[in-house]
């Protein structure tokens, strides 16, 4: 295997790895790590500080998955040791932990990008292998969705959608799986025309098999590679559009944390001089797209190996 | 003279822990005026062999030891250790390839005047306004019929036949000494493929070339070589004059590979097969009056399955391909791949159906099993009009009706194991209860075409052809049918694979009492499994009748010429 793939492979595990646990390793264990404390605001990396408003530890498993709920205000001048900590990454304006954000950030990214690709799969392959398939009028109404929603520009059909539906999670997904779908659709329209052609498709028709059977059990299981590269694919492209709206403002609103939000959050502290904290959810973000694109070109060149050898 | 010897060569592939030996220490001479005739199945390093010689093997070929001379007048030139850029002269100048896919040997995107144009012009053998007569010269001397016209078009403009001659008139326009000819005529039709072997015979004479030429047919060596080599897995088995091997062959497998091939002169009960005389090197009775047929004994079959039942009924089934439609869908354009066929299968019948590619053979089988569009006719099977029926009404009777491809090779699904291909026909028709009883039905089915029970697990990358091709078999037998379509079952297999499939075949239709319709393209397989054949060209029925009638007294000027041209 090869550096930059283990590296990228390694990086997502991390992240996915990070994300899972969530407020089991954040500092601040309030929901959406939303623990302001306005003294604590703009601090640097690996500064320590003492004031502080947490004191009571989660209790319920609950609180340990979702973040607890409330807190106790409990502002502390004075500075008994054992009560101050470290901000590893330093805090944002309102005195958050970017840290601890950042993790609870990732996990909504993450979330939503995968929701989103499953949704894209799910239409692409199951209108594309029908289309590809059947061929005909499927192919007709099928084609013709999939050339509309390539001339649509992205981000304007993912706004059109946000603003009628609302900025939540599910309307979010949708958005960005609607956005997705057509290459996933058009891939396996092409891959199931292949491989209709193929004898052991005609010998299952002979055999008498029905032809949803045909395509779930014969041909699906072909085509699953090819559909892996490009949903590893789209999955950067998720990444990206997710973290894309809600830097714009259209993702899921504040104080719930994603990569974008935080990053736009972060951006102006360039022009304070804090150029470390304003480019750390940066090159979170970028590293996470890069390791999904590094990722799905491995194992595009992999299935080349098998055509080819 | 010798012009061409190779010693002691051993060539490998693959990386150190996985290496494959696929030439072992071979020894060859070629004289200069001679042909020499390789004969081998697939995999035995017959084209590995021709390729070293100008180095065309991919980089994962080594060249583990041994050398190849060419001897050039009075210089000796080592092929394997001289340079890239020095062989470049040799290649096409003085050793020169025609290759087997002539169809894929082209480059699409040029046309056929200007690739045979490119080959002088690299050799710098003529100035360029000279250039094209020369090419004209050479396509009318390899036969191309208007070389003006085909100098101006694009490979797939022109038919099988025609770019094989191309490719010759590449291999020789710049008067190579030697000519190495890799299955030239395999994906030919053996009508073209006759007249491609006269022209190199005649093209031999007139330029004194010595050619080596690489074939699995050994009718078609016989035909054309002077000597002739056989290989099996990358070793020399025999080697010796052409009419001396094919009258005394020496080897067994020699003997194998020469008697396994079924033949028009007679009929046969069994094939005999390279592992009968391995076994039994005096194996002698394969033609003695207990396997051989008389003409008598196929009167009286002729006469029992006359009185069977009619299984199957064809009645005037016509169907087309639709090519183009114009805007509004209405078709303004369609080929006809079968016109107004009618003929019957009787009940315990093997039907054989013979035509040239493009006949429209394969078309008819799959109509009949309702896998092609039928256009007018119908198709009668016990009293149902098949023709008619939707999907649903199909898939009760899709257990009675099977078919069994040409390719073994994409005829199974690569992601499924044995097993689930096996079974999984039998859960869709629910033919047997428990996954205990279909695993017992499978297995058994596996022993039944010499398949063993641990094979089950296996995926097909892990078979060879012929097992695959037993796979098909069995997978086809497990909805107990009572016809199968053969659609050139045998014709990708190599011949000592052919004749256990051919046998097992025939095993299997007296035990099950199966009927077949068996499409080929070759006239002596037909012979050997047929009780009765249909001889089709461009759609129609050109003959109907008994294998020896038609072998022997041919009605249609269309079979004689099919008969003629059987090397």
């Amino acid at each position: 295997m090869k550096t930059s793939i283990f590296l990228a492979k390694a990086y997502l595990m991390i992240c996915i790895i990070v994300s899972f646990l969530g407020y089991l390793i954040t500092v601040d264990k309030t929901k959406y790590c939303n623990t302001q404390v306005l003294e604590n605001s703009f601090l640097d990396p690996f500064s320590k500080s003492c004031f502080e408003n947490i004191r009571k530890q989660p209790k319920k498993l609950k609180d340990y998955i979702f973040g607890m709920e409330e807190y106790e205000k409990q502002y502390k001048s004075d500075s008994p040791t054992s009560n101050c900590k470290i901000y590893l990454l330093g805090t944002d304006r309102y005195g958050r932990d970017l840290l601890s954000r950042l993790i609870i950030g990732m996990r909504y990214t993450l979330l939503v990008s995968l929701l989103s690709v499953v949704f894209a799969c799910l239409i692409g392959v199951i209108l594309g292998s029908l289309s590809g398939y059947f061929g005909k009028l499927y192919e007709l109404v099928v084609t013709f969705f999939v050339n509309i929603f390539w001339t649509l520009p992205t981000i304007l059909l993912a706004f059109v959608i946000l603003i009628s539906f609302g900025r939540n999670i599910s309307s979010l997904f949708i958005a960005i799986g609607l956005s997705l779908w057509a290459d996933i659709a058009r891939l396996v329209r092409a891959q199931v025309l292949s491989f209709k052609e193929q004898n052991f498709v005609s010998s299952a028709k002979a055999m008498g098999f029905s032809d949803i059977r045909i395509i779930f059990s014969q041909i699906l299981p072909n085509i699953a590679g090819p559909i892996m590269v490009q949903a590893s694919g789209n999955f950067a492209l998720a990444v990206l559009l997710e973290s894309g709206l809600s830097f714009l403002g259209m993702g899921l609103q504040a104080p719930v944390p994603t990569l974008g939000n935080i990053l736009q959050d972060q951006y102006t502290q360039v022009f304070n001089g804090q150029i470390l904290q304003s480019l750390i959810p940066a090159i979170v973000l970028v590293l996470l797209i890069l390791s999904f694109q590094l990722i799905a070109n491995d194992y595009r060149d992999r299935l080349d190996v098998k055509l080819y050898h | 003279m010798k012009i061409l010897s190779i010693e002691n060569l051993s060539i490998s592939f693959g990386q150190n822990d996985k290496l494959v030996e696929a030439v072992k220490c071979l020894n060859l001479d070629l004289n200069q005026g001679e042909i020499l005739g390789i004969v081998g199945e697939s995999g035995s390093g017959k084209s590995v062999t021709a390729m070293s010689i100008t180095r065309l093997l991919s980089s994962s070929a080594q060249y583990v030891s041994g050398r190849i001379q060419y001897f050039n007048e009075d210089k000796t030139i080592e092929l394997l250790s001289i340079k890239e850029n020095e062989l470049q002269g040799i290649r096409g100048r003085a050793i020169s390839i025609i290759f087997q896919e002539p169809m894929s040997s082209l480059n699409p995107l040029l046309t056929c005047g200007d690739q045979v144009a490119e080959g002088l012009l690299a050799h710098k053998l003529l100035p360029r306004n000279e250039v094209k007569d020369k090419v004209l010269f050479w396509f009318s001397k390899v036969g191309i019929q208007e070389p003006n016209r085909v100098y101006q078009s694009f490979p797939h403009q022109l038919s099988g036949g025609q770019l094989q001659r191309v490719l010759i008139a590449l291999a020789l326009c710049c008067k190579p000494k030697i000519v190495i000819a890799d299955e030239p005529t395999t994906a030919l039709d053996v009508g073209i493929q006759k007249k491609i072997l006269d022209l190199l015979l005649e093209l031999k004479k007139e330029f004194n070339l010595s050619i080596i030429f690489i074939s699995h047919d050994l009718g078609v060596i016989q035909y054309l070589c002077d000597r002739v080599v056989v290989m099996r897995h990358g070793s020399k088995v025999e080697e010796s004059e052409t009419s001396e091997v094919f009258i005394n062959p020496k080897q067994n497998y020699t003997k194998g590979l020469i008697y396994s091939r079924p033949s028009i002169k007679y009929k046969l009960r069994r094939l005999p097969t390279v592992t009968d005389f391995e076994k039994n090197p005096d194996y002698k009775n394969w033609k003695d009056d207990i396997n051989l047929i008389n003409s008598t004994e196929q009167d009286r079959k002729n006469i029992e399955l006359c009185q069977a039942k009619i299984l199957i009924d064809v009645n005037n089934l016509k169907i087309e391909f639709i090519q183009s439609r114009n805007w509004f869908g209405k078709i303004t354009k369609k080929i006809v791949a079968i016109q107004q066929a009618s003929f019957k299968i009787h009940e315990g019948e093997v039907l054989g159906l013979v035509g040239e590619s493009g006949s429209g053979k394969s078309s008819l089988g799959k109509g009949i099993l309702g896998l092609t569009q039928i256009s007018s006719g119908s198709v009668i099977y016990k009293g149902i009009e098949l023709t008619k029926l939707s999907n649903k009404e199909w898939r009760p009777l899709r257990k009675e009706l099977q078919i069994v491809f040409q390719d073994p090779y994409s005829s199974l699904n690569p992601r499924k194991n044995i097993y689930s291909a096996i079974t999984e026909p039998m859960i869709v028709h629910q033919i047997y209860s428990n996954e205990k009883e279909r695993k017992e039905k499978a297995v058994d089915l596996l022993e039944t075409v010499g398949l063993k029970s641990e094979h089950l697990q296996r995926y097909p990358h892990q078979f060879s052809g012929g097992q695959r091709q037993r796979i098909c078999i069995a997978r086809a037998l497990a909805l107990n049918p009572r016809f199968i379509v053969c659609d050139e079952s045998v014709s990708a297999l190599d011949v000592s694979v052919q004749a256990q499939v051919l046998n097992l075949l025939v095993e299997l239709k007296s035990k099950f009492g199966l009927s077949l319709l068996f499409i080929t393209h070759d006239l002596s397989v037909v012979n050997f499994i047929a009780d009765r054949i249909i001889v089709l060209q461009n759609g129609t029925i050109k003959e109907e009748g008994y294998p020896y009638q038609i072998i022997n007294n041919p009605k249609s000027e269309y079979t004689k010429s099919l008969i003629n041209s059987l090397i």
